[in-house]
């Protein structure tokens, strides 16, 4: 009966009519915000995965329409499955460690003691630093020449590696960088759920006469699980794309042992001016993410056991 | 392909190269552009017979490298605007190819006037993104030929901006390489002159070094990148007689793990070994000089603008002590670089004629000499003896820098790295080769023979080769 209604208040109302009715109002109250998406964001993914049906590049400038061809040669590209499994151990040590590491301050610092604001928030200033300074401060802090990571080591009479130029050492050189910088995220996070926290299952456990460690493993962990999942998924996908703070430590090296797929695609799109296959590139990542969100949100919507 | 910035501390120029790779456009309108521009200060332009302002009110957007030469260039900015009555937009920025790139990707025509590096011309000029200068050179209302003289352009330069028969873009910054090294710590080592060849300067470096004094008898580019290690690393590798590819242009068969190739690059990795710097792996041109610049690495290879940036007093300890020489020799001969920042044209500028006015202008003689004040580095063969270059770069590098540069210029080679569409690919590849040899990661032969593996896909990918 609805259509029925919008047409009578047209005819009454004329267009302001039909915008007040029920029917119309909320489409017309959320089409500016659909039409801002649509631009910004919905264009130019239809976009990238148009360019990744096409060869368009230095080999091909008209780009003609190959299909899947460009999906068929990432499978069989060993570069992309050795930028896969190095954005892989990235993201799972980076954000594993973020995670424990944010957890554990947290817990730590979730008491009513002078002075803690002003430790929360100096905790929080790695985070709000451009990652881009951050890259440049580590790269000197790394320098075997005049950094201060190696002087200290050698203090201590401690072997000076080249943290950034060993193949073995670079990529956990880049996660400690990204720990340092993004732990105080897990931290803020976590503190707000801590907080949030009801406290009467506390008081009923205390009652019960349950110690620290079951009260967290029984009452905190599975209070805070959608926090957990929430912040994981967050930290995650940020890990996954990053770039800046590789980019500036070690440009993807040496080698190719801190590439990842943001950089292997960065190459392949603007360095190679491959623009089909980077696109084709950009896409997969696109899938590997929302394959990841998709089973972190079902986790979360999952009753615990 | 050096980004040479001149001024500042060691941590100041790192902070500058880094922040440069990400692409940091500098300060707007220069402080210089606002000077006063006298009526002699026009005379060298006006003797051209063409009319200046045959675009006045128009503006351009011109994008360039940030390096001493674009310092020079801005100064002259108000000269320009005076003489022609075109407005400028003038956007030095860290990595110049990365910001164009994605101008030119996007289809933009923002930016009318671009400056580029030599290397990537054929790419640009297969997607179409560079308008042709031939039509532009031959139109007298545009070009005065007799007062623009482009036959004075270094020819071996001016070939870099040369495809199918037609000029894309013109040289206006050119680049070979030279062999720098500490005339005062060689002398005290007993080492009477530089080296000439390799395993020459491979045991003056042995004899130099002195680990405790934080002393380096050498450092070079390990860095991975087409412009990068594999820059440096082509001097080496075609003098042991290596190369790239069987028989460039007609054979594009890749030949990375020639014996000679892993001869020369094993060179390198020992050297490097013996008498580099901790982190070698991870250095590029702006840690290597400035480590030269600080005195902790007594010789190099690099391009021929090092040479002032080691008696700049204001980037440099180790002023009045350098000395340089053509870059060493081997069974394959003698290999200095050669590149060049060019001025171009973007396809798609709605301003192609004040654009033309400007690449002209700034390639010009009169610019060139203007910019003496902070760098004799010009693209003109006349100038290379003018008396006013000269009293400039005779006095570089104890007064052998000229002499050097004059030698490489003579037999520098345009095809020193191959030219041809394929090449970013091509030379990263081998790059990431040879920064995981030099890095220890995998022995010499290992990283080529894998280099080579994947360069023969991707050139087949590109039709390169069947």
């Amino acid at each position: 009966m609805k259509s029925s209604r919008t047409e009578v208040a047209a005819k009454r109302g004329g267009l302001l009519g039909i915008l007040r009715s029920e029917r119309v109002l909320p489409g017309a109250m959320l089409a500016p915000a659909v039409i801002v998406l649509a631009t910004l964001t919905l264009f130019p993914i239809g976009y990238v995965i148009y360019l990744s049906l096409t060869d368009l590049g230095v080999n091909s400038p008209d780009g003609a329409f190959v299909g899947l061809d460009n999906y068929r040669l990432i499978q069989s590209d060993p570069a992309f499955w050795e930028s896969l499994r190095v954005t892989g151990a990235f993201t799972l040590a980076a954000v594993g460690v973020e995670f424990l590491l944010g957890f554990a301050i947290a817990i730590l610092l979730n008491r009513r003691l002078r002075g803690l604001g002003l430790v929360r928030t100096l905790l929080l200033l790695p985070m709000v630093m451009t990652p881009v300074i951050v890259g440049i401060t580590w790269r000197m802090l790394y320098s075997p020449t005049y950094g201060l990571v190696d002087y200290f080591l050698g203090r201590l009479g401690v072997g000076q590696p080249d943290w950034l130029g060993d193949s073995r050492l670079a990529l956990w050189s880049v996660v400690t960088v990204d720990v340092w910088q993004w732990t105080p995220f897990m931290f803020l996070l976590l503190t707000a759920g801590l907080h949030s926290l009801p406290s009467e299952p506390y008081e009923a456990a205390r009652v019960d006469g349950a110690g620290r460690l079951a009260t967290f493993r029984l009452l905190t962990l599975p209070l805070l699980r959608n926090v957990i999942i929430v912040a994981l998924i967050f930290r995650a996908i940020d890990a996954f794309d990053t770039f800046d703070i590789i980019w500036v430590l070690t440009n993807g090296g040496p080698g190719t042992s801190t590439q990842t797929l943001t950089i292997y695609s960065y190459f392949q799109t603007f360095r190679w001016l491959n623009y089909g296959y980077g696109a084709a590139l950009s896409i997969v990542m696109l899938l590997l993410v929302a394959v990841f969100c998709v089973i972190m949100v079902a986790l979360m919507h999952r009753e615990p056991a | 392909m050096l980004k040479r910035v001149r001024h500042g501390t060691a941590q100041a120029l790192l902070a500058g190269g880094l922040l440069g790779a990400l692409v940091m456009p500098a300060a707007g309108t220069p402080r210089h552009a606002r000077a006063a521009v006298g009526a002699s200060d026009l005379a060298p332009y006006q003797s051209a017979r063409i009319n200046w302002r045959q675009f006045a009110g128009q503006h351009l957007n011109v994008a360039m490298t940030d390096q001493i030469d674009t310092d020079a260039l801005r100064q002259h900015l108000a000269l320009f605007t005076k003489l022609t009555g075109i407005t400028l937009n003038f956007q030095k920025y860290g990595d110049v190819t990365q910001q164009e790139l994605v101008n030119l990707a996007g289809g933009s025509g923002s930016i009318d006037v671009l400056q580029i590096d030599s290397m990537v011309i054929p790419q640009w000029v297969r997607l179409h993104y560079l308008e042709p200068l031939t039509p532009y050179l031959a139109n007298r209302s545009l070009t005065d030929p007799r007062w623009f003289n482009a036959g004075d352009i270094l020819p071996r330069f001016a070939a870099l901006g040369v495809e199918n028969n037609l000029t894309y873009a013109l040289p206006e910054y050119p680049e070979t390489s030279l062999l720098f090294y500490r005339k005062d710590l060689f002398a005290r080592a007993g080492i009477k002159a530089p080296p000439t060849t390799y395993q020459q300067w491979a045991a003056d470096a042995a004899k130099v070094t002195n680990r405790a004094h934080n002393l380096y008898g050498i450092g070079l580019i390990a860095v991975k990148g087409a412009d990068q290690n594999v820059y440096r690393w082509a001097s080496i590798a075609r003098a042991f007689g290596g190369g790239f590819f069987k028989n460039f242009p007609t054979d594009l068969t890749p030949i990375l793990n020639s014996p000679a190739n892993v001869a020369a690059t094993q060179w390198m990795v020992n050297v490097l070994k013996q008498s580099g710097p901790p982190g070698e792996p991870n250095m590029g041109w702006n840690e290597v000089d400035t480590a030269a610049a600080q005195g902790q690495v007594a010789s190099t290879l690099d391009t021929f603008d090092v040479g002032p940036y080691l008696e700049d007093p204001s980037a440099s300890k180790t002023v009045g002590k350098w000395g340089a020489a053509v870059v060493p020799s081997g069974p394959g001969g003698t290999w200095p670089s050669e590149f060049s920042w060019m001025l171009g044209i973007n396809a798609r500028s709605s301003h192609k004629g004040a654009a033309w006015l400007f690449v002209q202008w700034a390639d010009s003689a009169p610019v060139m000499l203007s910019k003496l004040n902070l760098t004799p580095i010009t693209n003109r063969t006349s100038l290379w003896n003018d008396p006013k270059v000269l009293a400039v770069a005779s006095k570089i590098n104890n007064g052998e820098w000229l002499p050097a540069v004059r030698k490489s210029l003579a037999i520098a080679n345009p095809q020193f790295r191959p030219r041809f569409p394929g090449w970013e690919q091509f030379g990263d590849r081998l790059s990431v080769a040879i920064q995981e040899a030099v890095a220890g990661g995998q022995s010499v032969q290992a990283a080529l023979d894998s280099a080579q593996q994947d360069v023969t896909q991707q050139l087949r990918i590109g039709h390169y080769i069947q």
